[in-house]
């Protein structure tokens, strides 16, 4: 098993490699001189030269490419064009915001949307079932920044029990990890109550009624695990979607997260910050996947036992 | 010992689905003894599955519906009790050994647990003796007790059959119902399956219904047979009623003349033309007369009274008095 | 051929028994409708765009059925003209990423060995990317506007389409009525246009639904965030970036454009259920 994780977490850097190829090339297509956006249009013509030189932008692709991956691995991304602050501490200062909302989001997601699935699959068309799936197939078609303008309407201003902006306490991150989570939530609670169906029309569910097992017991212990397998899976790919949201979610709560930062860079052409962003997402990205992947091997013996 | 101890009178089911009705079974009666193994023979589609999962009330819910009739099992009628009082027979006094050993077994749990959850839901041992008992059942169907920790997925098709048959004997129930136990194995694991049944069977003086449509397997384990054919029982019997010379349904007779025999000079098997009726619209009369080499014109009309000889039944218009 | 028409029509016929998808279908042609038609409706310089400062911001009333927004200008005739910016996209979107990644997906899954390694190797990197993320890295080098914002949008979604492709392909090469064609000698482009195709289509079909969708509220999102199309075109994310500045006061400006981007979602995803039951009647009980 160990070997697993461990092969598993050594082929993310291939892929790493291939991400930072893949957004150092499309970056390398930007519009505008570096060096004149960091000195600004007063610059004359030598001083801009001379920061060419230095950031070594005349160099030829796999030469800057090489040298930024090298510095990166040493965690020098370079300063932001902007503040001239180092691009890692900007990122880093604000990630925990980003990952909060993230986790709180998928965490709510899960949380209900597993328990709505597995009702509305056992009282199915009863009015839970057909209120529930009405419900979560309008989550599925909002927008999750315009929920998030329709939360902030009702709650902060004409209820006033919520913030609306901020991250000054733990109350400015309920409403916003609400509002991530709840696509991500519709579609785990359609996707369990679809598999949930299935499940239970399987013969060794048949099998459980013949040895005498209640009903209960037979949704808890025998369709419950079967149930998860694809419902981590759909838990997973969301959690990506869930992630690129952020950006979306933060701006609209105005909360200082990776995505805040990285729509501010693009408004401002500051671009190292734009890429080690891009980059860092991705990797999180990465992550995520692997860890879905170890989860299944607890969730299904069948692929536990592929990698014993 | 033979007293009756499941009886089955007049039981007739339909599935009932938005489009249409399909008459699974039509009003089949039949009654087994203690220690006795009945052999219920028939084609795909025939209802013998249908029966054996009205018995155990495992019908697929809100479209298998019982429409008459009664299920007597140790003088209680199963059909008038409440699924409290069902889900205490199911696995402890009927238990069954499905046919697809494939799909029955539940791939996230270990065999070892599946076996026990018998034992564990009728109190049947004590929690720390379930273990112990696993291991033993698991030794009786022949299967090593250290693999009580593997998945299903880890078991080749014959050993997956024997975990489904060591689930079903878990609490050593009085009937068990065998719905093609052997169908999805081959041939060499078929026999050794069979003869395991066998030996348990004595050793647990256990009554069996053995659901199949072969006739060697019949001719192997049983003591009684019921032929079905369209949701009816055309001919039931003694084993020596059913394969020796006599009076038989046409049925019957196609059934036998359809098998190969070692001591036969015949080049071709005889199939029976034809196939079995659409059970969402059932012909009129004998519901085998289209395919009958003997069809007369009251075939066509009146359903076939059932003729009685001693121990054999024969539904068929050509025994008519 | 015959045969193929016979299970359209089988198709369809299930389709129509699905209510939902009736209602998702006939919201969707009403919306499609107004996109094509609301250049003869609203009149894009007088309606949509002219500033009248005098009346800002007013609340719903005969005159201005949605009311109007900060520069004065009508919120139904810019939500109605908004639906061509969607729609429009949406169907660019999904015709090139379909076009692209379905034939990267093809050659990968029909030739398979080291092709198919290489193609999906590089596809895999891109879907390492979240969607929105990489069409946000792109936006930010080709900078904003309808087709810049096509683009990003394309390239982001080349990869799920050359993987669906690639996974039918491969799982229609294997079925036995290919190998069939295979022994009796037709040729490879017959076996793909003639075998392999139209048996695919099924899948790519409900596919494309959601991904219209998903192309729609993506564009939305990056018009939200002022990377996509920039005001002051009447594009419905855009619109509202303009109005949650008057959260406060007139919550119009957030409600209507919303809605309007969430009827058309929702229109597709009913859709999609509807037609990926229809092709699969396996599924629905």
């Amino acid at each position: 098993m160990l070997k697993y994780i461990l092969k598993r977490f050594l082929m993310i850097i291939p892929v790493m490699l291939g991400i930072t190829l893949l957004i150092f090339t499309i970056m390398s297509f930007s519009s505008g001189d570096p060096a004149r956006i960091i000195l600004g249009d007063g610059a004359s013509e030598d001083d801009i030269l001379q920061l060419r030189d230095e950031l070594g932008l005349d160099d030829p692709f796999f030469v800057r490419y090489f040298n930024y991956m090298k510095n990166a691995l040493r965690g020098d991304f370079g300063r932001s064009y902007k503040t001239n602050t180092p691009v890692f501490e900007e990122i880093f200062s604000r990630f925990p915001v980003t990952l909060i909302l993230a986790i709180l989001g998928i965490l709510i997601a899960i949380f209900f949307g597993v328990p709505i699935g597995i009702i509305s699959a056992i009282k199915r068309y009863s009015v839970f079932d057909n209120i529930g799936m009405l419900f979560t197939l309008l989550l599925t078609a909002m927008p999750g920044f315009w929920l998030g303008l329709i939360l902030m309407l009702f709650l902060s201003v004409k209820l006033d029990v919520l913030p609306a902006t901020g991250v000054g306490s733990w109350v400015c991150y309920i409403m916003p990890s609400f509002t991530i989570s709840a696509r991500t939530m519709a579609v785990i609670a359609r996707m369990t109550r679809t598999t949930m169906l299935e499940v239970i029309e399987q013969d060794y569910i048949r099998t459980a009624r013949a040895k005498g097992a209640t009903e209960y017991r037979i949704i808890v212990k025998h369709a419950l695990k079967n149930t998860l397998i694809p419902v981590v899976t759909v838990a997973g790919m969301n959690f990506g979607q869930l992630l690129g949201g952020t950006v979306l979610i933060e701006a609209v709560f105005a909360m200082p997260g990776v995505g805040t930062l990285l729509v501010n860079a693009i408004r401002t052409k500051d671009l190292p910050i734009i890429m080690a962003d891009t980059m860092f997402i991705a990797l999180c990205f990465s992550i995520i996947n692997l860890a879905v992947d170890l989860l299944y091997s607890f969730i299904d013996p069948r692929i536990k036992s592929q990698y014993q | 010992m033979s007293e009756k101890f499941l009886e089955i009178k007049d039981l007739a089911v339909t599935y009932e689905t938005d489009e249409e009705n399909v008459n699974a079974v039509n009003s089949i009666s039949f009654s087994l003894n203690k220690g006795e193994t009945l052999g219920i023979v028939g084609e795909t589609g025939a209802g013998k599955t249908t029966t054996a999962l009205s018995i155990m009330q495992l019908l697929p819910k809100e479209v298998g519906k019982i429409k008459n009739g009664s299920i007597i099992f140790n003088d209680e009628n199963l059909l008038e009790k409440n699924s409290h009082y069902l889900r205490q027979i199911r696995g402890e006094k009927i238990s069954m050994i499905f046919q697809d050993p494939m799909t029955s077994l539940n791939p996230v749990l270990t065999v070892g647990e599946q076996i026990g959850e018998a034992l564990e839901l009728h109190n049947k041992a004590k929690k720390e003796n379930i273990n112990q008992r696993v291991g033993e059942i698991m030794e009786l169907v022949g299967i090593p007790a250290a693999r009580k920790s593997e998945y299903p997925h880890q078991f080749s098709g014959g050993m997956k059959q024997r975990v489904v048959i060591a689930i079903a004997l878990a609490c050593e129930p009085e009937l068990i119902i065998a719905d093609e136990p052997t169908t999805a194995l081959d041939v060499t694991i078929q026999a050794q399956v069979l003869d395991l049944m066998d030996e348990l069977k004595n050793t647990l003086n256990t009554s069996m219904i053995m659901i199949t449509h072969d006739l060697g397997i019949v001719a192997q384990t049983c003591d009684k047979v019921a032929i079905m054919y369209a949701g009816e029982i055309i001919e039931s019997g003694t084993l020596e009623d059913i394969f020796s010379e006599g009076n038989h349904h046409p049925y019957t007779v196609g059934l036998f003349n359809s098998i190969p025999k070692l001591n036969d000079k015949k080049t071709r098997l005889e199939p029976i033309d034809g196939l079995m009726p659409d059970p969402t619209n059932l012909p009129k009369g004998c519901k085998f007369h289209p395919r009958c080499l003997h069809c007369m014109k009251k075939c066509k009309m009146e359903e076939p009274k059932v003729y009685k000889k001693g121990t054999k039944t024969i539904r068929c218009h050509l025994y008519d008095n | 051929m015959k045969n193929n028409k016979k299970q359209k029509s089988l198709v369809w016929k299930r389709l129509k028994k699905n209510k939902l998808a009736v209602v998702g279908l006939a919201i969707l042609t009403i919306i499609i409708l107004t996109a094509i038609f609301s250049g003869f409706i609203v009149d894009y310089e007088k309606q949509v765009i002219k500033q009248n400062m005098k009346i800002r911001l007013q609340p719903p009333s005969s005159e201005h059925l949605l009311g109007t927004d900060s520069y004065g200008r009508d919120i139904l005739s810019r939500v109605l003209y908004g639906s061509r910016y969607s729609i429009s996209l949406g169907f660019i979107v999904v015709t090139f990423a379909l076009l692209i990644g379905g034939t990267i997906g093809a050659i990968a899954g029909y030739f398979s060995g080291k092709i198919d390694n290489v193609l999906m190797r590089i596809m895999d990197i891109f879907l390492a990317v979240p969607s929105v993320i990489m069409a946000i890295a792109i936006v930010s080098v080709l900078g904003t506007g309808f087709i810049n914002l096509a683009i990003a949008l394309v390239i982001s979604n080349i990869p799920v389409y050359a993987r669906l492709l690639r996974s039918t392909i491969l799982t229609v090469k294997d079925s036995e009525f290919v190998e069939a064609a295979d022994a009796i000698g037709t040729s490879t482009f017959r076996i793909i246009t003639r075998h392999i195709l139209p048996n695919s289509l099924g899948p790519v079909i409900v596919q494309a639904t959601f991904s219209l969708a998903s192309a729609i509220l993506a564009a939305a999102g990056l018009s939200f965030l002022g990377i996509g199309i920039e005001p002051p075109k009447p594009e419905w994310g855009a619109m509202l970036t303009e109005g949650k500045e008057f959260l406060r006061d007139m919550p119009y400006l957030v409600i209507f454009p919303g809605m309007a981007i969430a009827a058309t979602v929702l229109s597709l995803n009913l859709l999609g259920d509807g037609l990926r039951d229809a092709l699969d009647p396996r599924l629905k009980k």
